[in-house]
């Protein structure tokens, strides 16, 4: 049974410094599917799981 | 394509982010609009259009602030302990963006979900991971395109 993804606390602390560095910036803008998607292939994560659609 | 946010939705974005860093509390619906020099009733629809485009969530039941990611509305089991105050993130995820968004040292204390062990995790100014938080692993159930069906789940 799928039961998701599994990411040591390495890796997902290094997802979380891309995903919210942005988050304060006063000109923030709700991000993209496809700029979400670019940001988890950054950070290695690729598949099904991580894809926007 | 999202758009950018109009300069009303920008303030109250901002001035809930600006309460939630300095008090670890989303600001009350009347306190902010104050702040802003508007009226509780457009500060009200104006989160309801924040929330539409997932820039924060509103509790359903009486409409004040319950997330904006990565901070949480409410206690959880995920609290982040700085210098300045403590804070709620809503998941791991969550918990391990504020030291950087902070630019804060923090101690996480969360545990496992499955044998409620304690896993307090430090993570310092440098961005190095301490203590037995920082060997755990991170369970994220929910694939990405679905984060936003129950983000309360999420």
């Amino acid at each position: 049974m799928a039961v998701g993804a599994v990411l040591p606390a390495a890796a997902l602390y290094g997802l979380t410094r891309t995903w919210y560095a942005d988050r304060l910036d006063r000109d923030w803008a709700p991000r993209s599917a496809a700029e979400a998607g670019r940001r988890f292939a950054a950070a290695g994560l690729e598949g099904s799981f991580w894809e926007p659609a | 394509m999202p758009r950018a946010l109009t300069r009303v939705q920008g303030r109250v974005r901002l001035a809930v982010y600006r309460h939630f860093v300095a008090t670890g509390a989303p600001p009350a619906i009347p306190e902010l609009a104050a702040s802003l020099g508007l009226d509780g009733p457009s500060v009200r629809a104006t989160l309801r259009e924040l929330e539409a485009v997932r820039a924060l969530v509103l509790d359903p039941a009486d409409g004040s602030i319950a997330m904006a990611h990565p901070f949480a509305g409410r206690p959880t089991p995920f609290a982040v302990e700085t210098e300045r105050t403590r804070y709620y993130a809503n998941c791991a995820w969550d918990a391990l963006a504020m030291p950087a968004l902070l630019g804060a040292e923090a101690r996480i204390d969360a545990s496992c979900a499955e044998s409620a062990e304690p896993l307090p995790l430090r993570i310092g100014a440098d961005g190095a991971l301490d203590g037995p938080g920082s060997r755990a692993t991170a369970h994220i159930a929910v694939p990405f395109r679905r984060f936003w069906d129950d983000v309360f789940f999420t």
